[in-house]
């Protein structure tokens, strides 16, 4: 395995182009692109503060809009890197049938896609947080750990959805449901306290609850994450990772076989 | 001196099945299966194979759709793994199993020379520096920065041609890909191909089309369902692919003696030894319905009963409501049986119904019913009518071709029906075909033909002289 990514990586060269071939798919132009992704998370932003903003004000020790929005970007890119890659491999049935390449590049430049627009989300959101007052110190270095967990959860999942869905039917609406579910038992727009007790495991061993957690740690309480938080997500994120990864590794010498 | 391998490929016992099951599948009904041991069995398209290719040889593939080339291809490019035995590669491969495979209609030509030479394998300096030559090679230097969807599928086919022959490939494998394209295209093609041969590269090809086959491989494969059939030189290679591999549904080769009939789909092609002795539409049926004539090779024909001398064949014509049934058989003696039924669903009129042979111009002499004389030149003309040599009723035939050629037996051919409605005519065909025909055909009247079964000829090619 670590043999292949070190050919992933020689290849980095076409996950470039790919990830260039993605974005001019869905946007046409990068420029494009990056709009686009400002508008529709301030716009996410905006309905969502409209909605639960004035009920979960006081529960909150940040501004609502700036809390939700620490959650939202880094579940933004975990989400759509998901949903977009299932269908990958289906998608780009052509190439993979008749050119041998790394098969794994191809959930990779969806993930790499979606990589770009989390970096310009964050970019938005630093003009929100200076105005709100909150100033960088070292607690933000904080925020690569939970970007680092995120991609590596985000690949991971990519890469097993991806390969399974060649397979398997089922696995583009499972995912679409999945995906809805995760998304209320992540504490993005409502704060972690508010869940009960009794259901109080779910976001301990969510990792995405727990790279919010991170997020929020860093940006706006400006102190270092709890252990236990940091470990389960870049722990989960890893395990993810691997075991994706290693599924298209062990499933793409015949994937040509089964993509249609 | 380091060691420098000999062989670009080696392929050892290699095998690919594909399950049955392949493809999407409900989870549960996979599950279901599992759960009752319910397998489908899987099917073979490679079997098996095992061949060598040298440096800079070129091997060409050929076999009937079906028989594994296309699989063969994709497990030397490396685009699928074998089931079992392995596939040992030396050097740099590119595969082209499709043209414009991996361009995408989004981007410009430019963007996808990038992306596409990056899939095969070329480094971003390497395209960078044969850019113009790529965008030369496929015509396309205007079209640069236009988008690839307002292209042609020719442009598309000449854009991954190009960027596969700047990769500076060691291995070039090509699925079928020198039959696209326009004819100027095609023949640039082969001229790039041949500049490969010389520089020394290995190509590995699949091509129907045995012409090129022959002339651009240093050795042939042929594959039969999944396994290696032969492999050898082109000649006897292609030769064998006739005589087995296409002899399935409507092809079949009958031989007795010296004496050699070729069935394909509608024609009857006569060899004497190695002399081929007709030309042409060969030995055919046609019938005109109106202002069409409907010739015998252009219905659809499948063989309903086969043995080494004998055929029984049905061919079904296309716009027309009728199929005609040939028993073809070689009797003792160099005596070629033809017996022709025509089946008529509705009502139908022929204006015209005749059996032919066209022999070779080397025939340029006849005798009939103690007439003889010589068939003369081929007449250059404005019309399409071919030129009646010499007719007489059947009951008083045979007809004879004979040459002055030894190497060419004489040939007599005679109608045993359906009587006194035919004539036997010899015929000189237009200046382009240049052939010598035997016909029979019958007579003015009857045109109208109600649904059922008649007799439409039959008679004899008797080959060689027995008195």
């Amino acid at each position: 395995m670590r043999a292949r990514i070190r050919q992933a990586f020689q290849w980095r060269h076409l996950i470039l182009l790919m990830t260039l071939r993605e974005f001019k798919r869905r946007y046409l132009s990068i420029g494009a692109a990056l709009a686009f992704t400002f508008v529709v998370s301030v716009g996410s932003l905006l309905v969502l503060s409209a909605v639960f903003g004035r009920h979960f004000e006081g529960q909150v020790s940040a501004p609502y809009p700036l809390f939700v929005f620490c959650g939202l970007i880094p579940w933004a890119f975990l989400q759509s890197s998901v949903s977009q890659s299932v269908d990958s491999f289906r998608a780009n049935a052509n190439l993979v049938r008749k050119i041998s390449f790394p098969r794994e590049l191809v959930p990779l430049s969806v993930v790499s896609v979606n990589l770009v627009v989390m970096a310009s989300s964050l970019a938005t959101l630093l003009p929100f947080l200076l105005y709100y007052g909150y100033h960088p110190n070292l607690a933000w270095l904080w925020l690569l750990v939970a970007i680092l967990s995120v991609v590596l959860l985000g690949t991971g999942l990519a890469m097993l959805l991806s390969i399974l869905s060649v397979h398997f039917i089922e696995i583009r609406p499972a995912t679409e449901l999945g995906i809805m579910l995760w998304f209320y038992a992540t504490p993005i727009f409502y704060p972690a306290s508010i869940v009960p007790p009794d259901l109080a495991w779910i976001p301990r061993i969510n990792p995405a609850a727990r790279v919010a957690e991170i997020a929020r740690c860093a940006l706006l309480f400006r102190v270092a994450p709890p252990l236990e938080s940091v470990l389960v997500a870049v722990g989960c994120s890893l395990l993810v990772f691997v075991a994706g990864y290693a599924l298209v590794l062990r499933l793409s010498a015949t994937l040509a076989d089964h993509v249609n | 001196m380091p060691h420098i391998p000999s062989n670009a490929l080696v392929l050892d016992s290699v095998s690919k099945l594909y399950s049955e099951s392949g493809g999407r599948r409900l989870m549960l009904a996979s599950a279901f299966d599992l759960l009752r041991g319910r397998r489908r069995p899987p099917r073979r398209a490679l079997d098996g194979v095992s061949f060598t290719v040298p440096r800079g040889a070129t091997l060409g593939i050929i076999g009937a759709n079906g028989s594994g080339k296309s699989t063969l291809l994709r497990v030397i490019s490396g685009v699928t793994v074998p089931t079992t035995g392995t596939v040992l590669r030396q050097g740099r491969l590119v595969g082209l199993l499709e043209l414009g495979a991996g361009f995408d209609d989004r981007l410009s030509t430019r963007d996808n020379i990038f992306l596409n030479g990056a899939l095969i394998g070329m480094r971003r300096d390497v395209v960078t520096k044969s850019m113009d030559s790529i965008l030369d090679f496929a015509e396309l230097r205007d079209f640069a920065d236009a988008p690839m969807h307002t292209f042609s599928s020719g442009m598309v086919v000449r854009l991954g041609f190009a960027v596969a022959m700047h990769a500076e490939a060691d291995v070039l494998l090509f699925d079928e890909v020198l039959a696209v394209g326009d004819l100027a295209f095609q023949a640039k093609c082969f001229r790039a191909i041949e500049r490969c041969r010389t520089e020394g590269k290995t190509i590995v090809f699949v091509s129907h089309d045995l012409y090129a086959v022959r002339n651009v491989s240093d050795s042939v494969l042929l594959l039969h369902k999944g396994r290696v059939e032969a492999q050898g030189s082109p000649p006897e290679v292609i030769q064998r692919y006739w005589s087995t591999v296409l002899c399935e549904d409507s092809l079949a080769i009958l031989e007795r003696g010296p004496l050699r009939v070729v069935f394909e789909n509608g024609q009857l092609t006569l060899w004497h030894g190695r002399k081929p002795l007709t030309k042409g539409f060969a030995g055919y049926t046609s019938v005109r319905n109106f202002v069409r004539w409907h010739e015998s090779d252009k219905a659809t024909w499948s063989i309903s009963s086969r043995s080494d001398t004998r055929i029984v064949a049905v061919g079904k014509y296309l716009g027309l409501p009728a199929t005609q049934e040939w028993l073809v058989e070689i009797k003792p003696d160099n005596v070629l049986a033809w017996e022709v039924w025509m089946n008529v669903h509705q009502e139908v009129r022929f204006e015209r119904e005749q059996a032919s042979f066209m022999f070779c111009e080397a025939y340029d002499c006849f005798s009939a019913a103690g007439h003889s004389g010589s068939m003369g030149q081929f007449r250059r003309m404005v019309s399409d009518d071919w030129q009646e040599i010499y007719s007489i009723g059947s009951e008083r035939g045979p007809v004879e071709l004979s040459s002055s050629d030894p190497e060419l037996p004489v040939i007599r051919f005679a109608s045993a029906g359906p009587a006194d409605t035919q004539l036997l005519r010899l015929v000189n065909s237009d200046d382009n075909f240049r052939g010598r025909l035997v016909q029979a055909l019958r007579k003015p009247g009857s045109e109208s033909k109600s649904p059922g079964r008649y007799l439409f000829f039959t008679g004899t090619l008797k080959i060689g002289d027995a008195t």
